[in-house]
């Protein structure tokens, strides 16, 4: 691995317009990434461990096959990228959701805005703060 | 049983209704004159005849008190006509004095023996005559009026009985130890035996839990009748002192009946307990089911929404070639998008309001949800250059969460309903016993009485070119009315209109 090589940032979504979304924002912000995208959680926990570490975890919470919380405490619990950035980026507005996602280890609990400026502004910034701190 | 001998004991002692007479027999008709002068005004008639044979028919016709009697007489001598009085039965116990001249014992004996009370001597002493006959008369006036008690006491019985005898519940009087002295007819037929096996039993062979002779009402108590049957029964007795000891009266009452409607009644009000439980439980089981689809549905709809959105913006920015005329057919979507995503959004709102098990009413600042609210809605005041007074805001019992959200919906309301003139709101709480009225007064277009409780329900709009979803009104009555409040409103269009809502003081 080289000092210039793209660092890795791995996204569980099954919603194909979401990733285009994160793409775009990538994109918008010319943030440069190598974008890892799992659809399910037993891809994710398969795949996991057997790639380039990444600098950060982007999480959806409603997944087909499982949930963002079971990811969300094997990443935590276990192996060697058990202390990168995770963001849950959900579309629930459950409270309780948030809190127990902050209790078992997240980052950032973001809601999906239903607007392109916000989405690129909000799940913009953390992304870079993602990325930038993988750079320090 | 007593006053009915007391109502007629009024009539005992008056005096007899029949009169006193006397049978005066001589045939020596200067005799009888003599008599009658000497018995003058001692009976209310005397009656002289002049031989035995009309003695005995004139003892026909009515009674005597007494019988004065001359021995000799021709035909049917004295003697002769006193055996035959005796003989009759009716004439045997009217008393006899023989009048004579002759005092010889065998005369006397014979006189006595035919049952005379009495012998006067001839002649005649008037003052002893007198006194013997109107002691005769005396004694029939009493065994008269004592005829005349008993037969009224026997009018008053048979009254008793016959009173006895109808009453619905079964009477029985019994001694002290509950040995039964009388019963009526009920208690044969109640408890399946003649009268004459239940007199001379115990009170307990028919009411176990009879106890004493005391004073009791009403009192419930089983009863048993023959070997099969038990039945409840209402038992009123109570002790009457007499000179023959302390008697009870019991009157015991079959309330069978009575206990089985009662039975049905309780059975139907717990049935209908039941059933109100049962239908309760299913309302709240399909209110939760209907939340829950709620929560789901919107919250569902909200992701396809977001991509409605987000790519009709996409497609917005992503292409130099649209017309101008495709530009605003997008503007259009995204509009209604955003509008739905809103209508969306304050929905859930509502619900988690609604949804307030989490939320136990305290003790609440309501001075501090004030101010966070102003905080919340400070680029719309500053905006609008609004001014908000307010007045001193006291300790209440609410939920602080919902009472930011409250004050907020209800400024927010003010502030977008604006009139011409820069929006001035004045807030205040007054004190009304145990409860505070929080009053918020604007300036603003104000609102049709006919709406004035339509504006509460969800989605309700009355203003569609006004930016808002219609529920925030909506949010505010469900809060209120969580913690015990109500709100209401009072305004007319063109005035302002004043929002109150009430809390419970913390204080108490």
């Amino acid at each position: 691995m080289t000092g210039s090589a793209a660092p890795t940032l791995v996204v569980v979504e099954d919603n194909a317009s979401d990733v285009y979304l994160l793409k775009y924002t990538l994109k918008e912000l010319q943030l440069d990434c190598n974008l890892v995208v799992y659809r399910d959680v037993p891809e994710a926990l398969h795949s996991l461990d057997q790639q380039t570490p990444p600098v950060g975890v982007i999480l959806d919470l409603n997944l087909p096959s499982g949930d963002g919380f079971q990811l969300l405490s094997f990443i935590r619990e276990s192996g060697p990228i058990k202390d990168v950035p995770i963001a849950v980026v959900t579309s629930s507005e459950s409270p309780v959701d948030k809190e127990r996602c902050h209790a078992m280890g997240a980052t950032y609990y973001l809601h999906k805005p239903t607007d392109l400026d916000e989405f690129v502004t909000i799940i913009g910034d953390v992304m870079k703060s993602i990325l930038h701190g993988s750079l320090t | 049983m007593s006053d009915l001998i007391a109502a007629e004991s009024t009539f005992l002692w008056e005096p007899s209704g029949g009169a006193t007479k006397l049978l005066l027999v001589d045939d020596d008709e200067h005799n009888l004159l003599a008599l009658e002068a000497a018995l003058e005004g001692i009976a209310d008639e005397l009656v002289s005849v002049r031989s035995g044979e009309d003695a005995l028919r004139e003892l026909l016709n009515g009674d005597f008190a007494a019988i004065l009697l001359d021995v000799k007489m021709p035909g049917m001598d004295g003697f002769e006509t006193a055996e035959l009085i005796r003989s009759r039965q009716r004439s045997r116990g009217i008393p006899i004095l023989f009048l004579t001249a002759y005092r010889s014992e065998a005369h006397l004996f014979r006189g006595y023996d035919l049952g005379a009370v009495d012998f006067l001597f001839k002649p005649i002493v008037p003052e002893i005559l007198r006194s013997k006959v109107s002691a005769f008369v005396e004694m029939a006036r009493s065994a008269d009026m004592l005829r005349q008690q008993a037969a009224t006491l026997a009018r008053a019985e048979e009254r008793f009985r016959m009173l006895l005898e109808a009453a619905p519940d079964a009477m029985l009087i019994a001694r002290e130890d509950g040995t039964i002295i009388l019963v009526n007819s009920r208690t044969e037929e109640l408890f399946l035996s003649s009268r004459k096996d239940l007199l001379g039993k115990n009170l307990r062979e028919l009411i176990p839990e009879w106890t004493r002779a005391g004073q009791a009402t009403g009192i419930e108590m089983r009863a048993v009748s023959g070997a099969f049957r038990e039945f409840p029964a209402e038992v009123t007795s109570s002790p009457l002192r007499t000179d023959d000891g302390v008697l009870v009266i019991v009157v015991i009452r079959d309330v069978t009946e009575r206990r089985m409607i009662e039975d049905k009644i309780r059975q139907l009000n717990f049935d209908l307990e039941q059933r109100v439980t049962t239908r309760t439980a299913e309302l709240v089981r399909s209110n939760g089911a209907l939340r829950e689809f709620a929560w789901a549905a919107s919250h569902d709809l909200q992701e396809p929404l977001r991509g409605i959105v987000v790519y009709s913006q996409l497609l917005e920015r992503s292409s130099d070639s649209l017309q101008n005329d495709q530009k605003e057919l997008l503007k259009h979507i995204i509009d209604g998008g955003r509008r739905m995503d809103r209508l969306l959004r304050s929905l859930r709102q509502y619900m988690q309001v609604a949804d307030t098990k989490g939320h136990q009413p305290l003790s609440t600042s309501s001075a501090d949800s004030f101010t966070l609210a102003i905080q919340h809605l400070q680029p719309l005041i500053s905006s609008t250059s609004a001014t908000i007074e307010v007045g001193n805001l006291p300790k209440i019992v609410a939920v602080p969460v919902l009472l930011t959200q409250v004050f907020q919906n209800l400024l927010a309301n003010a502030l977008k309903h604006r009139g011409e003139a820069a929006p001035l709101i004045q807030v205040s709480a007054d004190r009304e016993g145990d409860f505070w009225t929080f009053s918020l007064k604007d300036n603003g277009i104000g609102i049709n009485p006919r709406y004035h409780e339509r504006i509460f329900g969800v989605f309700k709009r009355l203003n569609h070119s006004m930016e808002g979803t219609g529920i925030g009104l909506a949010i505010c009555k469900s809060a209120v009315e969580h913690w015990g409040g109500r709100i209401w409103v009072e305004s007319q269009l063109g005035r302002g209109s004043t929002f109150y809502f009430s809390a419970r003081a913390a204080d108490q």
